[in-house]
């Protein structure tokens, strides 16, 4: 229920209960005072005609005593008069001879809802021990006054049900407007601030009522704090983007300088190579023959700077991965057993494979994953130079991605690729990952395999850890996300 | 290419002073020996770090009846970098002129040879020629 209507129910209520307490008490305290002047005139008019009747009775008899109380009865029409004879019945209660006075008056008075009976004895007042002659009975019937008062109550009651329903009518409008309206502009505000729109302000003067006002200007309070805390975050989280914009390029010119660098070294040996021939031929001092070898050493430096540079464009040039549901399970199991066919038995490699004879679903692009797990498998063959085995194994697993990158912790599909082989350094794992780093002999590779398999499992919002120990072999794990929403 | 060579050092006494070429890049140790040979060298390939550091071993120890006029080597190779053996050879106080291959190229290599004692430093693509030369001023014919 509204308070409004709470309000305006309890105050008619309140109004209804005091109008009607003060009318009946009115009410009351008029029938009170109304009854005793009628009691007072009776009896007075009792006492009057009981002297009058008993001193016709001395002089003249009883037939003139009553002839005079039937003459008076018939002029008065407000009361009724009636003699009550003792010798044909008992005089009303109350009649005993207690007064000792001639016309000792002892009236009983028995009023009912509409009449009001008043009695006065009538002695033989020479011989006031003789047995009363009888009683005079004054009967009055309820007076015009009482009808008036009870009119003037209904009055009064129709004035209360005016007034209360002008209460209500003017508290329903006024409840509309001092409650209902603030209470409405103080809930959109809340409604507003719940939103997060922390801009808006409550208009509440002290026209509203000052309690509404006050929870007004709380509630500005309040959203301007939220507003304060809202865009110092906003300023914080730009400044971080920020600095983080700011730690990318520099990470960006860190690897531009180290991309070039490594091309400077990859392709400055076979430039050398080339030059060094050219050079030798040009002053003539080889013959036909050794020109003819030359020939075909440049001509192999110079295949070898083009592989560098296709890898390089291939790096660069590489486009955001073409995603398609994909078994990795069934992709893993047809890379590493091509990877393996071609190359590990000449170095007496064998394959353990776990996990990968059930389908295990994610959103990747299929052929940018077969070069990864390619990649991966390849280097795990390379590393085993006098044979081992390669274990390939793919799981769910949890995992929380390595600080720097922008994912969150959850389960993942994970491929891991472990070798039995030489191992690698701390120094050198902390390298990996980086463009032309390679621990490779000359001609099994330029360096920027991993590099680019990294590149793409970012790219598929997963990444690669190594964990390695000298002597005794390489685990690169490969986290992908699982499943549709990949 | 061979043949002339050989035809070459024939005409000359043989002598048990070696160059040593450590490069692990075949075609670039063959071109520079070929070169050095035909400036009248004696030369020795190494093929990585490891073997250039047993043989300096062996040379340094005296094992063999031979001396070292001077190296010639790659600073990235496998095993352990050109400027970690001079800085070895540096430390030990062995006076051998070393000239270095880079292709890094950066102020800071170079800084770095020459602050251990470098003869020379060159970097990748250089003109052989050049370098041969640098070697020749700086160990002399033999």
């Amino acid at each position: 229920m509204r308070i409004a209507t709470k309000l305006v129910i309890g105050s008619t209520a309140g109004m209804l209960f005091v109008l009607t307490v003060h009318a009946v008490l009115t009410f009351r305290r008029e029938m009170a005072v109304i009854d005793a002047d009628q009691r007072q005139e009776g009896q007075r008019l009792a006492h009057a005609m009981s002297l009058a009747v008993g001193l016709e009775w001395d002089q003249g008899g009883k037939e003139e005593a009553l002839a005079l109380l039937s003459d008076v009865a018939r002029r008065d029409s407000d009361v009724q008069m009636r003699w009550v004879d003792s010798s044909t019945q008992r005089v009303p209660t109350g009649t005993q001879r207690v007064d000792s006075a001639a016309f000792s008056t002892s009236e009983v008075t028995g009023s009912s809802q509409d009449v009001l009976h008043s009695y006065a004895l009538v002695r033989d007042s020479a011989h006031p021990l003789e047995p009363t002659r009888g009683a005079i009975q004054i009967t009055q019937i309820l007076s015009d006054e009482k009808i008036r008062v009870q009119e003037s109550l209904k009055h009064l009651a129709f004035a209360v049900l005016i007034i209360l329903l002008i209460n209500a009518f003017l508290a329903t409008l006024l409840s509309r407007q001092w409650v209902q309206e603030p209470v409405a502009k103080l809930l959109l505000m809340a409604e507003h601030v719940g939103n997060g729109e922390f801009h808006t302000r409550a208009n509440l003067t002290r026209k509203s009522g000052r309690e509404f006002a006050d929870l007004g200007s709380a509630l500005n309070v309040m959203a301007k704090r939220l507003q304060e805390i809202q865009s110092a975050r906003e300023e914080e989280y730009q400044r971080r983007i920020a600095s983080e914009a700011q730690l990318q390029h520099a990470e960006r010119l860190i690897t531009v300088g180290k991309l070039a660098s490594g091309v400077a070294h990859e392709i400055g040996t076979p430039l050398n190579v080339i030059t060094g021939h050219a050079d030798m031929i040009r002053r003539d001092q080889v013959d036909a023959l050794g020109a003819i070898k030359s020939a075909e050493v440049i001509g192999a430096h110079a295949g070898r700077i083009t592989t560098i540079i296709k890898q390089l464009l291939g790096f660069s040039r590489r486009s955001g991965p073409q995603r398609t549901q994909v078994d990795l399970a069934d992709l893993s199991k047809q890379a590493s057993e091509a990877m393996l066919g071609a190359y590990a038995d000449k170095r007496g490699v064998t394959l353990r494979a776990d996990g990968l004879d059930k389908p295990r679903l994610a959103f990747l692009d299929a052929t940018q994953m077969q070069q990864v797990v390619s990649n991966l498998v390849m280097n795990g063959i390379q590393a085993m130079d006098a044979g081992g085995v390669l274990t390939i194994d793919l799981h769910t697993a949890k995992a929380s991605p390595p600080a720097g990158l922008a994912l969150e912790a959850g389960e993942f599909l994970c491929l891991q690729v472990t070798d039995t082989g030489k191992g690698m350094s701390k120094e050198e794992q902390q390298h990996i990952f980086e463009p032309f780093f390679t621990t490779k002999d000359v001609g099994e590779g330029t360096g920027l395999g991993l590099s680019i398999a990294y590149g793409i499992v970012r790219d598929h919002g997963g990444w690669i850890e190594v964990d390695s120990e000298l002597g005794k072999g390489t685990t690169f794990s490969m986290f992908v996300p699982r499943g549709m929403t990949a | 290419m061979t043949c002339t060579l050989h035809s070459r050092h024939e005409a000359r006494p043989l002598n048990t002073s070696y160059l040593l070429i450590a490069e692990d890049d075949a075609d670039l140790r063959n071109l520079l020996s070929l070169a050095f040979e035909r400036a009248g060298y004696k030369v020795h390939q190494c093929a990585n770090g490891v073997e250039l550091v047993q043989r300096l071993q062996t040379l340094i120890e005296g094992k063999e009846d031979t001396k070292i006029l001077g190296l010639v080597t790659d600073i990235r190779m496998p095993g352990i970098t050109g400027l970690s053996i001079l800085e070895g050879l540096h430390d030990l106080g062995v006076a051998l002129p070393v000239f270095v291959i880079t292709a890094f190229g950066s102020q800071e290599v170079h800084a770095q040879a020459a602050r251990m004692g470098a003869a020379g430093c060159f970097d990748k693509p250089f003109d052989i020629e050049s370098l041969v030369g640098a070697v020749v001023r700086a160990v002399g014919i033999h």
